[in-house]
């Protein structure tokens, strides 16, 4: 049998199987809002860390990661220093969260804000941010499926196809099972994305440079700025470095697929436990991926796509089932952040901009319906933008973790600061996201720090002014603030 | 309500430590670092700056495990206690959404 159509047929099993949790799953869903978004918020750990790590692990953990420690060096572990601080600040801030659902109801970021400001614009504004933030990275995840299914098929399944089976695949259980399907096959996804990620790299770096010191010394004796900052090619200076640490975090944080995760925990203790669960989790994942990231200019000096690092390196050096295996774990992977994406977007539109702009006399069945029939809608849009590219949207993902980045001060003045008012958060909100874009796109960022967090310190500084110089409404945002204080025995 | 929430010197310093380690693995700090590495490159056969970075992210890991089991301010039986009596107090028995 030929070697591309073996390929197809693990592909499909591990298809077949994530279809089968994800219908099996979604037989237990109930026909409304709060199930479809949050699965009713039963979740105990092992689904919700599985399932919150499934959010920020994607196609660029797989690959993405590996390419970027094979272009910057070291340096480049900044990433799993931003995802494991993130842990940390979620875990801080995501029982305010929590309780805001339970004792409010909330289901997105853009409901929580709206209410706290007593302000529909600042609802329709964040929601907004967070949809054209999210939806063209669903088409990034469409283009690494169909990469890898181009590659696995030895050109014999077309990227445009590979990228359309595994949207049909993920959109149809998540139509169906809402928040319990994604979950389900999140936790299956993440538990053999984890396997093929480590038993991968470890046979790697056996065969290929005969054990894991030595892929480093190898990389030391090709280039030893490989080791030490800022890296071969200087990008990662002080001042980048730090700003896109600072962006991750709230960038990350902020996304509406992960905020919905918090709510879905069963109670505080299995919220606490399912944060340190993802921090060990993602920082752990990648132990091994500087090792053969670094030592494979020893081997390949020049890679013109270095983000193809990982699948080159097994085809070569593992054993070819175990290389598949690991392949397809990396198909697991995107799926995983592509449905809670798609997912996170249709319980926007349903809740944020149906309900909060268009119907607000909606039924919990409307509410229900109009999610459910976003997600294929949402996949049909990310498959266009795949397949036409526009440059307009193309720009926008430029400004990705920036432009979910700016939700920070006014999610933060909503959770602390009691003068926090709704001209200010709209004034930040408008101001920070033109400012990220001129220093995206016309004027270069002063002391290299990076448009992101130019926009975000800009919309912080316009944020606090503006709140400063106007009143909050009476009541309002105090009476969120006070409810969550007098829970929490906090001061804050 | 009486304050139930003072921590003890162990949760205190598992707090810092966790702070500490954030501070470690950015700039400045890990500049400095970073220019001990350009004169050592390796400590045990492994890159100064992967034993750094793993380090902070241990202790990091660590500490947050010790203050998620021991913070009386993180004990879930203690909030969803009071969730309750506020629901209560509040008239809701599940929550209410303001639409």
């Amino acid at each position: 049998m030929e070697k591309w159509i073996i390929n197809i047929i693990v592909i499909a099993i591990t298809l077949v199987i994530v279809a089968v949790i994800g219908f099996i799953s979604s037989r237990k869903s109930k026909p409304n809002l709060n199930d479809f978004a949050i699965a009713g918020g039963v979740f105990g750990p092992i689904v919700l860390i599985f399932t919150m790590s499934a959010t920020i692990q994607s196609a660029f953990s797989y690959m993405g990661f590996a390419g970027w420690l094979y272009k910057d060096g070291i340096g480049a572990m900044l990433d799993a220093s931003g995802i494991l601080t993130m842990s940390i600040i979620a875990w801080i801030i995501g029982r305010r969260f929590w309780l805001l659902n339970r004792r409010y109801g909330y289901l997105t970021l853009a409901q929580l804000t709206k209410s706290f400001y007593s302000s529909k614009e600042t609802g329709a504004i964040v929601a907004l941010i967070s949809i054209i933030f999210t939806l063209p990275f669903v088409g990034l995840q469409l283009a690494g499926a169909g990469y890898l299914f181009d590659v696995l098929s030895g050109g014999k399944i077309p990227f445009l196809w590979g990228a359309f089976i595994i949207l049909v695949i993920a959109i149809l259980y998540t139509y169906l099972g809402g928040m319990r399907a994604v979950a389900w096959t999140d936790t299956f996804q993440g538990i053999f994305m984890l396997i093929a990620f480590w038993v991968g790299g470890i046979i790697i770096l056996q065969n290929g440079f005969g054990g894991f010191a030595k892929a480093f010394q190898a990389a030391f004796k090709v280039d030893p700025a490989l080791l030490t900052l800022p890296g071969p090619r200087s990008w990662l200076t002080g001042g980048g470095y730090i700003s896109f640490w600072l962006i991750f975090l709230p960038g990350s944080l902020l996304l509406p697929h992960y905020v919905i995760r918090v709510f879905c925990a069963r109670s505080i203790n299995i919220l606490k436990w399912s944060f340190v669960g993802t921090a060990v989790y993602l920082a752990y994942m990648v132990i091994f991926t500087p090792a053969y990231a670094l030592g494979a200019h020893a081997l390949y000096p020049a890679m013109e796509y270095p983000d193809r690092l990982f699948p080159i390196l097994l085809l070569e050096y593992a054993p070819y089932w175990l290389a598949i295996l690991s392949i397809t774990g990396g198909i697991a992977a995107l799926m995983s952040t592509l449905d809670s994406q798609a997912h996170g977007v249709s319980v926007l539109v349903a809740r944020d901009i149906y309900t909060g702009l268009i119907n607000k006399n909606a039924t919990e069945k409307m509410e229900f319906k109009v999610s459910r029939w976003t997600v294929p809608v949402a996949g049909i849009f990310a498959f266009l933008i795949l397949v036409y590219k526009p440059p307009f949207l193309m720009k926008l993902m430029f400004l990705s973790f920036g432009g979910i980045a700016l939700l920070a001060p006014v999610t933060l003045g909503a959770l602390y600061w009691k003068r926090s008012t709704k001209e200010g958060a709209i004034a930040s909100l408008i101001l920070g996201f033109i400012a990220n874009a001129i220093f995206e796109f016309l004027v270069p960022a002063p002391f290299g720090l990076g448009s992101g967090l130019m926009g975000l310190i800009i919309a912080a500084v316009i944020f606090i002014i503006v709140s400063l110089f106007t009143k909050p409404i009476p009541g309002s945002v105090q009476t969120h603030q006070r409810d969550i204080s007098e829970i929490l025995m906090s001061k804050i | 309500m009486k304050n139930e929430t003072g921590e003890s010197l162990f949760v205190k310093l598992a707090y810092l430590l966790i702070i500490i380690s954030i501070i470690m693995v950015i700039p400045p700090v890990l500049m400095g670092i970073n220019s001990v590495a350009l004169k050592n490159q390796f400590l045990f056969g492994l890159p100064l700056m992967y034993l750094w970075y793993y380090g902070w992210f241990t202790l990091m890991i660590l500490c947050m495990i010790a203050v998620v089991s021991k913070s009386k301010k993180w004990d879930g039986d203690l909030i969803e206690k009071r969730l309750n009596e506020f629901l209560k107090k509040e008239g809701l028995k599940n929550g209410k959404v303001d639409n």
